[in-house]
């Protein structure tokens, strides 16, 4: 597998990437959770390649951005078409219809927690449980963020590698944002990467159990 | 350029609550602007309320709102502080019932709740300071008039029927497209929103334009100061929004469908407003614009484009509102100050960098830059050329037109002749 670069963000709902019509789009909804402050807007504009606040601003309702993301799947290549949906946890908390229309059709989960919150890890496993209902069958994994804040990390690198082991839950590193596009674009590609693949994956399994 | 700092405050306590900065130099230190509320609070006590003052090097202008809310509006320049820093921070207070409600705002006990509750309107405030001094990359005069900034496209028409069908697909009366901050249409509920509303609402789209889609619950500071709206934003291409306010339903992901489907067939249209970036008027009216009337680069070599807009910015403080009719206000609530008997339409203001010409014609204020040399009877000569050509002309057509009747008749004025003019310079001066 491969993958190419392609802007996205600056484009609408009635637009795409100019690439050949024969290339086929696949488009999976990916839903942002976890408490306030774990870093939930801040991977969505780190995926999404926009810039990202030094300073936590709670995030009022919710908001969706997209990401196109071309990759090869053995030697075809197809546009995938990430939808990432983030809800401000207060705004979750305080109207009800914030969190069902994020929950809706989702294919993929990503428990964010931020590595200098030592509570936040710890209620980790529960966080994943309740991440998804069984019929969703989305996919889920943990985005474990400020892992770059060295100084402030609550966790070690062999708790992160036990829970993967337990939980049979990947966990997901950014690292920290570079200044440089094309930097910035190695540090977030392994991570769409491995989302593409992974709901690739889920796809042929649905499939298989069809 | 000159530099702008909001300081907002618990009226109560003093305690700060946030302090936002805009343009050269830094923020007042905590010290001083423990002074700054120090000053006022010691007025109060004497049955004095302090409104606003100028030092060597700034001009302050002070104003509580609902006993709770305190901002101070620091702007380090010559200018006098005026009745538009105070409509300034009228706009900045609107902001923050904009995201977090008047009672939220005005009630809490808890300061730093109240402190990170208005972070998120820090966007919207930024926005509001970096017009203010003149830096923003999107140069706009609505914050000056009050009014909001439009567009009006060739397809007008056709974009004002999609938008009601869609409005009416969407279960909301209230919608408008926005580019870039400015109104491309409206439903007639959209115009009748106040005109703070009218004001706040296309900028806060344009100051989060890269998500897809959001779902803000807002509050309207004047017509629902309490009871939350969703505000409902697509983003159709990559300078098109489309916004409607709307209850509980429907979702966002049901929005979104809706906006994929409906807007598709006219994608082209869309498409092709960017021609009228960043002028707002079409390139075949642009074309016939008389180079000798706006001014070219050998002319004013000093007068980059943020000067222009800050030239044109002043000029506008010290004449429209002053001396000739503001376009916000009722014509009725205008006794002119100066001249009680007669109503002024024509006004030049001469510098030693630029010279601005100023006329209103029925509800439209033009401004035009001109070049300090250029003799003021050829600078009214030109202008007059000008007038004539440029949408200046608009009001009669409109009037005509039944969906912008509302819009005409609440003074709601189109002031996208005065960016339009200074678009233009800034384009011949700076290629
Ligand atoms: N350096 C670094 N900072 C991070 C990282 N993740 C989050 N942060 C910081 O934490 C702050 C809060 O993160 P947000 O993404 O805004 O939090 P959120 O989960 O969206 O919170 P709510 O919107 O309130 O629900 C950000 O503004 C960043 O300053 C990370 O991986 N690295
Ligand atoms: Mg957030």
């Amino acid at each position: 597998m491969s993958c190419l670069e392609v802007k996205s963000s600056s484009t609408g709902v009635l637009e795409k990437p100019n690439l050949p019509p024969s290339v086929p789009n696949v488009t999976y909804k990916i839903f942002l959770c976890g408490k306030t402050a774990s870093g939930k807007t801040w991977t969505m504009n780190r995926l999404t390649g926009q810039e990202v606040a030094g300073q936590h601003v709670e995030t009022v309702g919710v908001q969706c951005s997209n990401v196109f993301w071309p990759m090869k799947i053995g030697n075809r290549l197809i546009l995938f078409r990430l939808e990432l949906w983030d809800a401000g946890e207060a705004s979750t908390r305080q109207y009800t219809h914030v969190l069902p229309v994020c929950r809706e059709g989702v294919d993929a989960v990503l428990v964010c927690c931020s590595a200098s919150d030592r509570e936040g890890w710890l209620d980790l496993p529960r966080a994943v449980a309740e991440a998804t209902q069984p019929a969703d069958r989305a996919a889920v994994a943990v985005v474990l963020t400020r892992w770059d804040q060295f100084s402030k990390r609550e966790v070690t690198e062999a708790e992160v590698e036990a829970f993967e082991a337990s939980r049979g839950v990947p966990v997901v590193r950014l690292g920290a944002a570079a200044s440089d596009p094309a930097q910035e674009m190695a540090h977030t590609a392994p991570t769409l990467n491995f989302l593409c693949r992974r709901l690739w994956q889920r796809d042929q399994e649905l499939l298989a159990i069809k | 350029m000159a530099s702008c700092t909001l300081v907002g405050l618990a009226a109560a306590s003093g305690v700060p609550l946030f302090v936002r900065h805009s343009g050269p130099g830094k923020a007042p230190a905590y010290a001083l602007i423990g002074s700054l509320n120090g000053v006022h609070v010691f007025g109060e006590s004497h049955g004095v309320t302090l409104c606003s003052t100028r030092t060597q090097n700034a001009s302050l202008t002070w104003k509580t709102y609902h006993d709770s809310i305190r901002l101070v509006l620091i702007r380090g320049s010559e200018v006098d502080a005026d009745s538009c820093d105070s409509r300034l921070l009228d706009l900045m207070f609107a902001s923050l019932v904009l995201l977090q409600g008047l009672d939220n705002l005005t009630s809490g006990t808890n300061v730093e709740r109240l402190k990170r509750d208005i972070r998120p309107s820090y966007l919207l405030l930024d926005e509001l300071l970096s017009r203010a001094v003149g830096s923003s990359d999107k140069p706009g005069f609505s914050h000056l008039t009050g009014c909001a900034e439009c567009i009006l496209p060739p397809e007008q028409h056709m974009l004002q029927n999609e938008l009601e069908k869609y409005a009416e697909g969407a279960d909301s009366s209230c919608a408008c497209v926005v580019m870039h901050g400015q109104v491309v249409s409206g439903t007639r509920s959209f115009w009748s929103l106040s005109n703070t509303e009218l004001v706040l609402l296309p900028l806060l789209v344009a100051t989060n334009a890269f998500t897809v889609a959001r779902d803000v619950p807002i509050y309207l500071p004047d017509k629902s100061p309490n009871v939350p709206f969703r505000m409902l934003v697509v983003k159709l291409t990559g300078h098109v929004h489309v916004v409607t306010l709307c209850g509980p339903t429907p979702s966002l992901s049901e929005i979104i469908r809706l906006a994929s489907s409906s807007w598709a067939p006219v994608y082209q249209v869309l498409e092709s407003m960017t021609t009228l970036l960043p002028w707002n008027i079409a390139p075949g009216l642009l074309a016939q614009i008389d180079h000798s009337v706006i001014g070219e680069e050998s002319r004013s070599p000093s007068l980059n484009t943020a000067k222009k807009a800050a030239a044109l910015q002043a000029v506008y403080r010290s004449v429209v509102g002053p001396l000739l009719q503001p376009p916000a206000v009722p014509p009725d609530d205008f006794p002119s100050r100066l001249h009680p008997d007669h109503t002024p339409l024509e006004s030049y203001v001469c510098t030693d960098n630029y010279k601005v010409y100023v006329m209103q014609s029925s509800s439209y204020h033009l401004l035009v830059l001109y070049p300090p040399a250029l003799p003021i009877q050829i600078a009214r000569k030109a202008f007059c050329s000008l007038a004539k050509l440029f949408p200046i002309t608009w009001p009669h057509d409109l009037i005509s037109r039944d969906n912008y009747f509302c819009y005409i008749n609440k003074w709601h004025l189109n002031m996208s002749s005065l960016s339009v003019l200074h678009h233009n310079l800034g384009h011949h001066h700076d290629k």
